[in-house]
């Protein structure tokens, strides 16, 4: 008797929970922990993965040209962390920052790439004459077949030069 | 008001009839909103909690009735009563009180046995067991995710 109880209480497990009462029990996962339980099972990973997105805030990437390094500010947490740049950005200017791709322009005034920071992948443009853009920025994350580029130069008295550039995807 | 109408019943799903303060059930807003349209008489069937869930709900729904009725004791106090009083909770009564906290509508102790359930699942292997959930995934996919996000496996 006493076996068959202690079976019964067993068999009671939270996969039964409703999916709103486990999201309660995940929002209180700081994230960490929210990612390791994620591997519970896969509705615990539906569930981490909806409250994760809610919660977490991307740092903005904050630079210094004349320094050797980079700052992620996280404005919710009034919060800064410092990097060391990649050789690879000493020295370039960071035109703009778009899905997690930078687009810089290299110190050389020549070359424009894209870089990602975190894989170091580095996907090269092939237009000379973004070098002497005043500004440029981009649609998309240049893995994406709608990546469109914009450019602006030559902004003298009464006009402006506006180009924009599609990055055909192989 | 007559004592009888202060006093409410309610009865479990395997029948267990317990008589308490008004003021103490109407915590519960599912309660509260069966009195207020008066569409239940003294007694109230509450048909999804059983009666050893009933006894645990009751005793901290009256915990929080004399707190917030006199405020004799501090909130560290109540805070600490809270603490004990989910400390020793198995995996089957935390999850069945939090059904019932749900059911009967009552947000404090919702909030209490959610909070008790994530600090008691701080590693995978707890998870697992202490939960009682069957892992589904595949090898290849748990090692996916592990892999995607290593920082947070690397202990």
């Amino acid at each position: 008797m006493k076996k068959k109880k202690r079976t019964e209480a067993n068999n009671q497990t939270f996969s039964n929970l409703p999916f709103e009462l486990t999201l309660l029990i995940l929002e209180r996962l700081s994230l960490k922990d929210n990612i390791r339980a994620s591997i519970v099972c896969k509705t615990w990973q539906v569930a981490c993965v909806s409250v994760r997105v809610k919660e977490y805030s991307t740092p903005l990437l904050m630079r210094s040209p004349c320094r050797e390094e980079y700052e992620l500010y996280d404005p919710l947490l009034d919060k800064t962390h410092i990097c060391k740049s990649s050789p690879v950005l000493r020295g370039s200017h960071i035109h703009c920052s778009t899905d997690g791709w930078l687009l810089v322009r290299h110190r050389n005034f020549r070359d424009t790439f894209f870089l990602n920071p975190f894989t170091h992948e580095r996907i090269g443009l092939p237009w000379p004459d973004m070098g002497s853009s005043l500004a440029l920025a981009s649609s998309c994350a240049p893995t994406s077949n709608s990546c469109v580029l914009f450019s602006v130069s030559d902004f003298t008295e009464g006009s402006i030069t506006i180009k924009t550039y599609r990055l055909a995807t192989k | 008001m007559s004592k009888s109408e202060k006093k409410i019943v309610l009865k479990s799903l395997d029948n267990e009839a317990f008589e308490v303060e008004k003021a103490v059930a109407l915590q519960s807003q599912t309660i509260w909103v069966m009195c207020e349209d008066k569409c239940v008489g003294n007694e109230i069937p509450l048909e999804n909690v059983t009666g050893q869930i009933l006894a645990k709900v009751i005793d901290y729904c009256k915990k929080h009735a004399v707190v917030d009725g006199d405020g004799d004791e501090s909130s560290e106090e109540l805070k600490n009563w809270d603490t004990e009083f989910t400390k020793n909770m198995d995996q089957s009564t935390l999850f069945n009180m939090i059904l019932a906290a749900n059911y009967l509508n009552i947000k404090s102790l919702l909030n209490l046995t959610c909070q008790a359930v994530a600090d008691k699942t701080k590693t995978i292997d707890e998870f697992h067991t202490f939960l009682n959930i069957e892992n589904n995934f595949t090898p290849e996919e748990e090692a996916q995710i592990c892999q995607e996000n290593l920082w947070a496996f690397d202990d």
